[in-house]
């Protein structure tokens, strides 16, 4: 497994658009190295491989899926609020194909 | 030198249900952009995915459709890549339990083996313009289902026909309405080429951005030639994806795929796995359209249509549809199909109109079949009526009153009579009918026509003219 470091954690951070300060991600680092023992001891017993991974800590399943019907949609005004450019009813961005 | 050619096909069918595929958005295409969205397709923090039903049982009829085993719970997975389209940084797919698995369909004699068909949702649609990209999220989030086959096909006419048919089969399921020139229905190609002696498989070269059947075979066949060609000259294949051009009509290169892109899957932990139940896999089947497959054959069978006949009644579902109501109605099956491939074509090709915009109903066109195959009226005299109901949006019997067309007379003894007298006073055009002029049976039989004043059934005459005729050859 990859070591997990505080370059590694900073570059992570960066893909997903976000930064911490120096504090938090030595905190970070910490609760990682500690996740990283525990993972290192339980890989120890090889009788692991024969479980599959689980998502969640029991079984647990439905049976319900949503009806077809249709609601009103927001409003584009609403849906644009945010939108730093705008143009024609949509989000403009910089050009992301070359 | 002989070359094998490996393709393995990847479909994409935008469904047209009422909302979306895990939100309750409504789906609609060409709508004003960014009208159609929620919380949820813009991935505000809070909002949670749920599953839209007839998406499922959309699915579920395509994978039957296609012989599939289908899996009795739904498992749904993360698709991780950051992109404008895809505002929660994921698409919910179904990576590692795809709704269906291990199916097949046959083209012609051989069989495409169908890998697998999974639920997903679709991306954003964007426009790229020279320096700026505007992103509309109408699109995002539409159910979509995902049609992969194994790498078994080795022909380009294959291929486009398996695009057809598969578009077929979510046409007339009712799935979707399967425009590829709207994206409705979207092709990605895998081809590879080796020699034919050669125990390795060639290097796969992906195709994207074919939109419309046409475009399959062309791009297919020039991409096996360039492979061919490459291979000829020394020239090493290289793992890339291309796009098809259409205005030159050739693969151009996109990108290199140095590696498979890692997109990171993992389970899409806010949707618990969901059951299935026997009863409703077995509700969604039984609750299938007719697919086109399955009309071919009863037209062919039932209706005694010839196979020319069915494949124009059924490149059109509204056509089909048309025709289904009026054979509900009536036995002449022959003269439906033939006033629809003939007349009303002609007339709704002409007037830039589909069948759903005729004012003439299956009832109202079954009722002027009849006039027709009961004598009533001749074809020609059907025509006119035809012609006057849509002119002037009136039933059967309106028109002919409008048209002043009464019932043909078509007693064999009144028509004989009048065949007879016209005979007993044109001994010439007997003799020149009986030399072999032609022309002198029409000329008989417009004698007796004008004699009734048009009344007399036209066939029923020529039929009697030419016994009369018979007997009196010396």
């Amino acid at each position: 497994m990859k070591e997990v470091t505080l370059t590694s954690l900073k570059e992570a951070a960066n893909r997903l658009l976000f930064d911490m300060s120096e504090a938090e991600y030595k905190t970070l680092l910490e609760e990682f190295k500690t996740i990283s023992k525990q993972m290192a001891l339980i890989a120890e017993d090889k009788s692991v491989d024969n479980y599959s991974p689980m998502i969640y800590p029991f079984p647990v399943a439905t049976d319900s899926l949503r009806e077809d019907i249709p609601a009103h949609p927001e409003s584009r005004e609403t849906i644009l609020k945010n939108a730093k450019n705008k143009m024609a009813g949509q989000i403009k961005l910089p050009k992301v194909v070359s | 030198m002989n070359y094998d050619v490996t393709i393995g096909l990847e479909i994409h069918v935008e469904m047209k249900t009422k909302s979306k595929m895990f939100s309750s958005s409504p789906v609609g295409f060409m709508q004003e952009p960014n009208t159609l969205t929620s919380a949820y397709d813009l991935a505000f923090p809070g909002t949670m995915p749920i599953p839209n039903k007839q998406a499922v049982i959309n699915a579920i009829q395509v994978a039957h459709a296609l012989h599939m085993e289908i899996d009795h719970e739904l498992h749904f997975d993360r698709k991780n890549y950051f992109y404008s389209d895809l505002p929660k940084g994921y698409q919910i797919t179904q990576d590692k339990r795809p709704l269906g698995h291990d199916g097949y369909l046959m083209i012609g004699k051989e069989k495409v083996l169908i890998e697998r068909l999974h639920l997903e949702e679709d991306t954003a649609k964007q426009l790229h313009f020279p320096k700026f990209t505007l992103v509309d999220y109408n699109r995002a989030g539409i159910p979509l289902m995902e049609i992969v086959t194994k790498p078994c096909i080795h022909s380009a006419e294959v291929a486009a026909k398996y695009v057809e048919t598969i578009r077929e089969i979510v046409l007339f399921l009712g799935v979707s309405d399967g425009k590829m020139e709207e994206g409705q229905l979207r092709c990605d190609v895998n081809v590879s080429v080796k020699r034919a002696d050669s125990k390795t498989l060639g290097t796969k070269v992906e195709v994207k951005n074919i939109n419309s059947f046409n475009h399959i075979k062309i791009a297919l066949d020039y991409e096996i030639a360039r492979q061919i060609k490459a291979i000829e000259s020394g020239e090493k294949i290289i793992q890339e994806t291309r796009r098809y051009d259409e205005e030159h009509k050739a693969t151009k290169a996109m990108r290199v795929k140095t590696d498979s892109v890692d997109y990171k899957y993992f389970t899409e932990d806010n949707l618990i796995p969901i059951k299935l139940s026997d009863e409703f896999i077995n509700d969604a089947i039984k609750t299938s359209h007719e697919l086109a497959s399955e009309k071919r054959e009863r037209y062919q069978k039932q209706f005694g249509l010839s196979e020319y006949d069915t494949n124009i009644l059924l490149a059109s579902l509204d056509i089909a549809s048309y025709f289904d109501n009026c054979a509900k109605l009536s036995k002449h099956y022959k003269a439906i199909a033939n006033w629809l491939m003939v007349d009303i074509t002609a007339y709704l090709n002409k007037a830039g109109l589909s069948i759903k915009e005729l004012t003439i109903t299956p009832n109202q066109l079954v009722e002027l079949i009849n006039e027709i195959e009961l004598g009533h009226i001749s074809n020609k005299q059907g025509r006119e009526v035809f012609a006057c109901m849509l002119k002037e949006h009136l039933d059967v019997k309106k028109a002919k009153e409008k048209l002043g067309i009464v019932n043909q007379d078509s007693s064999d003894i009144t028509i004989r009579q009048l065949v007879i007298e016209v005979l007993d006073n044109n001994a010439q055009s007997i003799s020149d009918y009986h030399h072999g002029k032609d022309r002198a049976l029409g000329f008989l039989i417009g004698q007796v026509m004008k004699k009734s004043g048009g009344k007399v059934n036209p066939a029923l005459t020529s039929k009697i003219m030419i016994e009369e005729l018979n007997r009196r050859k010396k």
